[in-house]
């Protein structure tokens, strides 16, 4: 398992994605989503991503030991070989997205915010989910879950899920510890949670949180999203800078903060990474400048992985 | 140096706000939110010793321009100047008009008037200049500028109170517009010495109808004001007066006038009766009922027209009392009684008086009596010996047909004795014998029949008689056609006068001699002409008896204050001799009219002797009636109309204020005079455009070495 996505040299992207900027200029949080799975899927339909879904099957010789409830009768009696249906060992996958919904995630500086970011890409994994017929369900959270939508494949599924994420922020401050310790509880089944944060908050429980988690069985994929401003703090001006949550003021004069500011960030940072290291949990840095598309490439990337690693 | 605004050098303190901005040199810019400050620490401001360095000499050149223009802004001024300037002095500008006119008559008006003047003389200080004026009709000045300069300053006021102690109300009515005129203008005028203020000062009733109206047309000269002294009336006084409206004769049933109310009047019944004063045996008082007295009643701010009572037996008819109401001065009417004018026109013609074909039939529709005027016309036919030719009785002949000689001897001698006539020609032989009647060499007269008809053409307006038509609406004299007429060579009549021609320049209608003759060319008869049915015709003939007879059957309604002429009498004569009640008779010309000062009955006559002989016709003098309009007029309108109306109480705030205001005046003046803020004000833009050049230069070279970096 990969400790986090920046550590790895990428092929990609290409420059086919989107631009992120442009495709924040969609109103509609599903046109965003089908905009970028339809796109990511005419890349990837012939592509090793698969085994995860319903939809996708394969055929594999029958080798001494697979599980006989797999085996294809019929194609056994047209051709009189063995064959194994390559999804023998994956049942429908019910991923629990969990999306920050507090208020420094309205910060940004590209002309849109982490949230929109977060939301989009949120929306476009329900959407990919829900084109393969997996169940998907959500944790939106502030300073405590504002909203819990189960994981279901039906129909509606997918409206109720955007008509959420499109909802306003509601609380101030990022609850996130709360909120994975309610994921834990209220999802019984195990399945798959990504966490959509910016993770700027105090991370001294998050590991035991997540650790609850990874210890149902869970798959946990993290995606951490953060501003590039925030991430450069290129300011040239002094001013008085606002918290979003907490609304306190500071007078920061940027020249001199900055150095200090990336250091302690950057503390941060390795901070999260390394708890999620320590549970193997996926981490992907996302800086809203980045095409959704990598996300959701780091994504897919990831689940083969998993899968792969569960097979063998 | 002495500064006008000094509070603006406060303004000075802003040198301090560039120091401040030059010396932080990163404050912040604004507010930004940001997503979590778990990272970020405060930065204190900072200051830098490089940008104090750097821009020293601008912050130098920003502080400056700010100081002086914070230093223009407080109007300095050198004192210096001012010592020379104290020495003279300066002071009001002030016109005081007393108002004398009629209506401060009334109870104690008047000595409050002068109570009121005396007061604010008194509060005159010597530096001030003073002109005390009265106004009633026309404006007077007891002291003027001039004559106040030239008084000592001890003796002014004792001098101007004792002017005013000479002084009586009039019997003029009020001409408040005409008045503050005269004074705004004298006032405007330029003085050579310092004046603070111009003020008119009214002392006045300010009556409703005081005339104030002309001001509306007036361009009020700016920096005179008006502080009115108001000797107020009791607001619930009642004021009845009584002003005849139609027929001026005491003699005339018709006599009729309107009784007029003060709005706030608290009665409603009056009484109109005849002065009984000179009745030798004044009885008792006449009764309510009787004929002798009217009771009329008005409702407050109202008036009615009402019948003169009857005149009682022994009585003068002159004066017609009103009684009723608090106000005394105008309740006495004047009426003259005029003299009965018997017309006797002696007619020479031999036509019948029942058909409309002659002259005779319309000879007494023409001239119809009248209540002034009895008219009688006598037939020399139906007479049955001729008359006494100096019989006063006869007042005119009027000669329409052929005389036979008996006829032209009278008729001679009764022109050569003054009697006027009227020459009527209605045929050549007949026309001829107008020479035998005047004693002059005859010439030809011939028939003149025009091929259809002819009409008047010229129309002498500037005589007497045809004066009454010099007016667009009643000069047309197109409408009367004549189908034939007698034509005379007018240098055949010494001193003759055309007063209408025909088209072709031939007379129509002549008149010789002064009052002697007048000619008609054509007569009135249906064949010849249109004169009969013409609606000018009874005009112009009794336009030519009064002409001829000297006589004005209506007299003007006169009022004190008006200028008398002969003309306004209607007199065609040069010059009368006119006699104001109780006084002394006078000689009138229109060129120097006599200007009436008492109510009352004139008198006046063609000469000196006349009047006192008794030959003098009567005319009434009666007060002007707005004068009894005692309402008190509305302030609001004369400020609408554009007066700078200062209350008492302002003025008297003004006043106490005076010392202060005047040096304030004063160092207004200096300042305007030095104008040493355009200096400092051009000094703060020649600063400024210094700090922009160098700040450009600095930024330019600032540029290039960014530039010399980079490459």
């Amino acid at each position: 398992m990969p400790s986090s996505s920046s550590s790895e040299p990428r092929p990609y992207p290409p420059p086919s994605y989107i631009d992120s900027q442009s495709l924040m200029q969609i109103k509609s949080l599903e046109l965003r989503a089908k905009s970028v799975v339809e796109g990511l899927m005419n890349g990837i339909h012939r592509s090793p991503y698969h085994g995860f879904s319903v939809e996708f099957t394969e055929y594999r010789q029958y080798s001494t030991g697979d599980d006989l409830r797999y085996l294809d009768w019929r194609l056994f009696a047209r051709s009189d070989r063995y064959y194994i249906k390559r999804f023998e060992d994956e049942t429908n996958l019910r991923c629990h997205l969990i999306v920050d919904n507090s208020r420094s995630m309205t910060f940004g500086s590209l002309g849109y915010s982490k949230e929109d970011y977060a939301k989009t890409l949120a929306a476009t994994l329900a959407y990919f989910l829900t084109q393969q017929r997996d169940a998907v369900g959500l944790f939106r959270f502030s300073d405590k879950v504002d909203e819990f939508i189960p994981a279901r494949f039906r129909v509606g599924q997918l409206r109720r899920l955007l008509t959420s994420l499109e909802s306003a922020p509601e609380g101030t401050s990022s609850g996130i510890n709360a909120a994975l310790e309610e994921a834990a509880e209220r999802v019984r089944k195990r399945g798959l949670f990504v966490v959509m944060s910016d993770f700027l908050t105090n991370v001294d429980v998050l590991q035991s949180r997540l650790g609850y988690l990874r210890a149902g069985g869970n798959e946990v994929v993290v995606f951490q999203v953060l501003d590039p401003t925030e991430m450069s703090f290129d300011f040239d001006q002094p001013a008085v800078f606002l918290d979003a949550e907490t609304g306190q003021e500071l007078f920061v004069d940027p020249e001199q903060a900055r150095s200090q500011y990336q250091k302690r960030l950057q503390e941060h940072l390795d901070q999260v990474s390394a708890i999620c290291d320590g549970l193997g949990i996926y981490v992907s840095r996302l800086t809203t400048d980045s095409p959704i598309e990598i996300a959701m490439l780091d994504f897919l990337e990831t689940r083969l992985r998993v899968t792969q690693t569960r097979r063998q | 140096m002495s500064f006008l605004t000094p509070l603006y050098l406060l303004a000075g303190l802003a040198v301090t706000l560039p120091i401040v901005f030059h010396l932080i040199r990163r404050t912040p810019q604004g507010r930004q939110v940001f997503g979590s400050l778990m990272f970020l620490e405060q930065s204190p401001p900072r200051m830098t010793k490089r940008s104090r360095l750097d821009n020293l000499l601008l912050l130098l050149l920003r502080g400056l321009a700010l100081f002086l223009l914070a230093f223009a802004f407080a109007r300095p001024f050198f004192r210096s100047h001012q010592e020379s300037l104290a020495q003279e002095d300066v002071g009001r500008r002030l016109a005081i008009l007393v108002d004398t006119s009629a209506s401060m008559t009334h109870s104690d008006q008047w000595q409050r008037t002068i109570d009121e003047v005396n007061e604010l003389l008194s509060s005159v200080s010597a530096s001030d200049s003073v002109s005390l004026l009265t106004f009633d009709q026309q404006v007077n000045s007891l002291i003027s500028f001039e004559d106040w300069q030239e008084l000592p300053a001890d003796s002014r006021q004792s001098t101007a109170e004792e002017r005013l102690s000479e002084l009586k109300p009039t019997q003029r009515r009020t001409e408040l517009g005409d008045a503050l005129i005269y004074a705004a203008d004298l006032l405007a005028q330029n003085s050579e010495r310092k004046i603070s203020r111009r003020q008119i000062v009214v002392v006045s009733d300010f009556q409703e109808g005081s005339h104030w109206e002309v001001l509306r047309g007036y361009e009020w000269p700016e920096g005179v004001d008006i502080e009115p002294r108001i000797i107020e009336l009791e607001n619930t006084l009642t004021n009845a007066t009584a002003h005849i409206i139609a027929a001026t004769n005491a003699n005339d049933k018709d006599l009729r006038l309107r009784v007029q109310s003060s709005k706030n009047a608290q009665s409603e019944t009056f009484d109109l009766q005849w002065d009984r004063d000179h009745l030798e045996n004044l009885e008792d008082p006449i009764s309510d009922r009787s004929p002798s007295k009217t009771r009329v009643d008005v409702p407050p701010g109202q008036s009615k027209v009402v019948r003169a009572p009857e005149i009682e037996e022994g009585i003068t008819a002159h004066k017609l009392l009103l009684t009723g109401d608090d106000v005394e001065f105008d309740n006495v009417s004047y009426v003259a009684p005029a003299a009965p004018w018997n017309v006797q026109i002696l007619y020479f013609g031999d036509e019948d008086a029942k058909g409309p074909e002659g002259l005779r039939f319309f000879v007494e529709p023409m001239f119809p009596s009248t209540p002034n005027r009895q008219v009688t016309v006598t037939d020399w036919e139906s007479l049955e010996s001729p008359p006494d030719v100096n019989d006063p009785e006869i007042t005119m002949t009027l000669i329409g047909t052929n005389c036979d000689e008996e006829q032209v001897n009278w008729l001679r001698d009764s022109i050569k004795s003054g009697r006027p006539a009227i020459f009527v020609a209605t045929s050549v032989e007949q026309g001829s014998q107008i020479y035998d009647l005047l004693e002059l060499s005859p010439s030809p007269v011939t028939e003149v029949t025009p091929e259809d008809y002819t009409m008047i053409g010229d129309v002498d307006l500037t005589h007497p008689a045809l004066a009454p038509f010099d007016d667009p609406r009643y000069a047309d004299f197109t409408k009367v056609r004549f189908y034939g007429f007698r034509s005379f060579d007018s240098n055949s009549f010494p001193d003759s006068q055309p007063l209408l021609s025909f088209e072709d320049g031939e007379p129509f209608l002549m008149e010789i001699g002064n009052r002697q003759l007048i000619l008609m060319t054509a007569g009135w008869g249906r064949d010849e002409s249109d004169l009969a049915v013409w609606s000018k015709f009874v005009p112009l003939m009794n336009g030519l008896l009064e002409h001829l007879e000297n006589r004005v059957e209506e007299q003007p309604q006169l009022y004190v204050g008006d200028s008398l002429t002969p003309a306004l009498l209607k007199s065609s004569l040069e010059e009368i001799w006119f006699q104001e009640p109780e006084d002394a008779p006078v000689r009138v010309t229109n060129d120097s009219p006599l200007v009436l000062e008492k109510a009352g009955i004139g008198m006046f006559a063609e000469s000196k002797a006349d009047l006192t002989e008794g030959n003098a016709h009567e005319i009434a003098i009666n007060l002007h009636p707005d004068e009894s309009r005692l309402d008190l007029v509305s302030f609001e309108s004369l400020e609408a109309a554009g007066l700078p109306i200062t209350s008492a109480t302002t003025a008297l705030l003004a006043e106490e204020e005076s010392p202060e205001s005047s040096r304030q005046l004063m160092n207004r003046e200096l300042e305007s005079r030095q104008r040493l803020w355009q200096w400092l004000l051009l000094a703060a833009l020649i600063v400024l455009i210094l700090e922009s050049v160098i700040s450009g230069s600095m930024q330019r070279r600032a540029g290039r070495s960014v530039f010399s970096t980079q490459s």
